[in-house]
């Protein structure tokens, strides 16, 4: 089979493995689609990790993984028939209206073509240094037998450290090559880089999101009239050119084979769903799988999901016990707990199987300084986006805040703290870490400041999005002031969570609360 | 009033500077299509495949190796036929151990290199072949792609 039928056919049981599952999770929405394949190379990383640890053989576990969870999700459905995805075809008889899916409509065709048109890179055919070394060739491993695979992380005469790396990426790629027969690096490449691209769509259709949400908002009152639709023309408008942006910050490595783009985006994406926009189940579920991608992807998405998780998790249960479903407070805990748990089993599988590289040997040496400012100078040319994006939402906090809020968009401080975390945990690593610094920093720093990056941009995209609204916001405040004494829907006193149903219809749902958090 | 011009100078330095990355970023994909990238990805990939036809001449995916050779050669071989290739884990069971021969000039060698395989046979001792099936004119590794 030649590679553009194989990457199809290898995306087709990717999704058809994360199908049941992200339907039920996130409910029937523009982002499940792309959604589908990134939780398949879920079951695909899950399936790598009980090969590893039990035997049997890889496929027999992404098949289990796979059933296994669209088991649960369906035994949820016969016992909770109000969660079942078609009852949204009775909710949508409600729905906000032919200009509110139209936007979407152009939204998702806009950051689709432009995501196509970003993997122009993929006509020549490139496999990166790491990408033919470990993140593909550990494809092969997992397709060996169980005795072979431990052999090939264990011993050290095979000299890759890294391939004590999560799975993601390697196991994606083995589900391709088992599927289609095609055992060749550039079927890897292509899968990787469709990959990629998906989360980037997720990422980049969080500002559709945001900017139609926050339209639907303003419209009501109508006499705020063409002004209200600006945040969905701008949101529109963010989104095509932050694909543009991420493709920037993350070639060649978006087309080439290798993990840090996948792990990067999905920490952006989740950050959109999971902190700035309204909280509800279904966008949280969105972060939490993108969280999941992020952290069975590489080291360094372990370490960046860590304080995601904890972000989102707080702001979900800040929200529920602010609002009026106190009792529900810890169910994204749980979650969170769950997501961390999974998180986790690739790097305690290493340890205990005694693997090549699983040792991460962390201390403090009478180097340090040397090494922070190393690592400060190591970054700083690749994060000159928040010379922008701090300004921006410093004056956007202190002028637009109620703008923000009527727009039922997170506080960004959520967004700074996900960045901070980031840049932590990263840079925690290069300052603490044994290796020689100057070639450390030398040959990864430019793709493990990539989440900064591009969760900066994301920022500056989103205060677009909330600026465009301050017209209509003037507007309305001051036709309030003239003609009614009733409460004003973003006064910020009526805060409560929304546990939405999954469901496409999450501003129908938002409206009543006020995302101030 | 000072809403309304905040937001609107906001959100024109917002899709401005969106704009100007993008432009930045564009051009930056569109380096993955010029000749040189494209020449040095086609090298990379007939050397690596060359090395890996030489290799699958000289042993089965099922037989038990060794692989040989310094830091550089160890990384050329797990690039080339790391995906397939059986490890001998302990070191005693394998059938072959598997190496790198650099600098090599003339025909049959892969940008100048060639895989050879050493076998203890029963009765002939030490054996040693050269791996064949492929080769790709020049010298040297290929550019390395980058990191």
């Amino acid at each position: 089979m030649t590679t553009i039928p194989a990457a199809v056919v290898a995306l087709v049981v990717l999704s058809a493995a994360g199908l049941v599952p992200t339907v039920g999770l996130v409910g029937l929405r523009w982002i499940t689609v792309p959604l589908l394949p990134l939780s398949g190379s879920v079951a695909a990383a899950a399936a790598a990790t009980g090969f590893l640890a039990l035997g049997g053989t890889f496929m027999g576990w992404f098949v289990g993984v796979a059933v296994t969870a669209a088991g649960v999700v369906g035994v949820h459905w016969a016992r909770r028939p109000d969660r079942r995805p078609w009852r949204v075809s009775r909710l949508r008889a409600v729905g906000p209206g032919i200009v509110y899916r139209v936007i979407g409509v152009m939204g998702m065709v806009g950051i689709v073509g432009t995501s196509a048109w970003s993997l122009r890179g993929l006509s020549t055919a490139t496999v990166g240094f790491d990408a033919r070394a470990l993140w593909l060739t550990r494809a092969g491993w997992f397709l060996q037998s169980h005795h072979q695979l431990l052999i090939k992380m264990r011993v050290p005469d095979v000299v890759l450290i890294q391939s004590a790396y999560p799975p993601l990426v390697s196991a994606s790629t083995a589900v391709a090559w088992s599927v289609t027969g095609t055992h060749t690096m550039r079927l890897g490449v292509v899968v990787v880089a469709l990959l990629n691209a998906c989360v980037l769509i997720v990422a980049a259709f969080a500002l559709v999101e945001a900017g139609r949400r926050f339209t639907l908002r303003l419209a009501t009152p109508p006499a705020v009239g063409r002004l209200s639709v600006a945040p969905s023309v701008v949101g529109v408008v963010a989104a095509v050119l932050l694909v543009f942006v991420a493709s920037g910050v993350t070639e060649p490595f978006l087309t080439n084979g290798y993990a840090d783009p996948i792990w990067s985006l999905a920490g952006v994406g989740a950050v959109a769903y999971g902190l700035q926009l309204q909280e509800g189940a279904s966008d949280r579920s969105v972060a939490f799988i993108l969280i999941l991608v992020a952290g069975l992807s590489k080291n360094e998405g372990v370490a960046n999901a860590v304080p995601l998780v904890v972000l989102v998790a707080s702001r979900a249960a800040i929200g529920h016990r602010r609002g009026d479903q106190h009792r529900g407070w810890w169910h994204p805990v749980a979650v969170g707990a769950g997501v961390l748990v999974a998180v986790g089993a690739w790097p305690t599988l290493m340890k205990a199987i005694h693997a090549r590289g699983a040792t991460t040997t962390l201390s403090v040496t009478s180097h340090l300084w040397t090494r922070t400012t190393a690592s400060f100078h190591g970054m700083a040319p690749y994060l000159h986006v928040l010379v922008l994006a701090l300004p921006i939402a410093v004056a956007g906090g202190v002028v637009l805040s109620r703008v923000r809020r009527t727009g039922g968009l997170g506080n960004d401080w959520w967004a700074w703290a996900a960045v901070g975390g980031g840049l932590v945990t990263v840079g925690g690593d290069l300052v603490l870490g044994s290796g020689a610094i100057a070639p450390w920093l030398e040959t990864t720093v430019h793709r493990v400041t990539e989440f900064d990056a591009l969760a900066g941009w994301w920022i500056v995209a989103i205060w677009g999005v909330v600026a465009s609204g301050a017209p209509a916001q003037t507007r309305r405040r001051s036709e309030d002031a003239s003609s009614s004494t009733e409460p004003r829907e973003d006064e910020p006193v009526d805060e409560k969570p929304v546990d939405d149903e999954p469901v496409e219809l999450g501003p129908v749902h938002a409206t009543p609360a006020v995302g101030g958090r | 009033m000072v809403v309304l011009v905040v937001g609107v100078a906001l959100a024109a330095t917002a899709l401005v500077g969106l704009a100007v990355q993008a432009t930045r970023g564009n051009g930056v994909v569109g380096v993955q299509r010029d000749a040189a990238t494209i020449h040095g990805a086609a090298l990379d990939n007939a050397f690596y495949h060359c090395v890996d036809v030489q290799v699958r001449s000289l042993v089965a995916p099922g037989d038990p190796v060794l692989l040989g050779g310094n830091l550089s050669d160890l990384i050329t071989l797990m690039k080339s036929s790391g995906s397939w290739i059986t490890v001998a884990d302990p070191p005693s069971s394998a059938t072959a151990t598997v190496k790198l021969r650099d600098d090599v000039t003339g025909p049959g060698a892969c940008l100048g290199t060639v895989v050879v395989a050493t076998y203890l046979h029963p009765h002939d001792g030490i054996v040693l072949r050269t791996g064949t099936g492929a080769s790709l004119p020049g010298s040297g590794p290929p550019p390395a792609p980058p990191l």
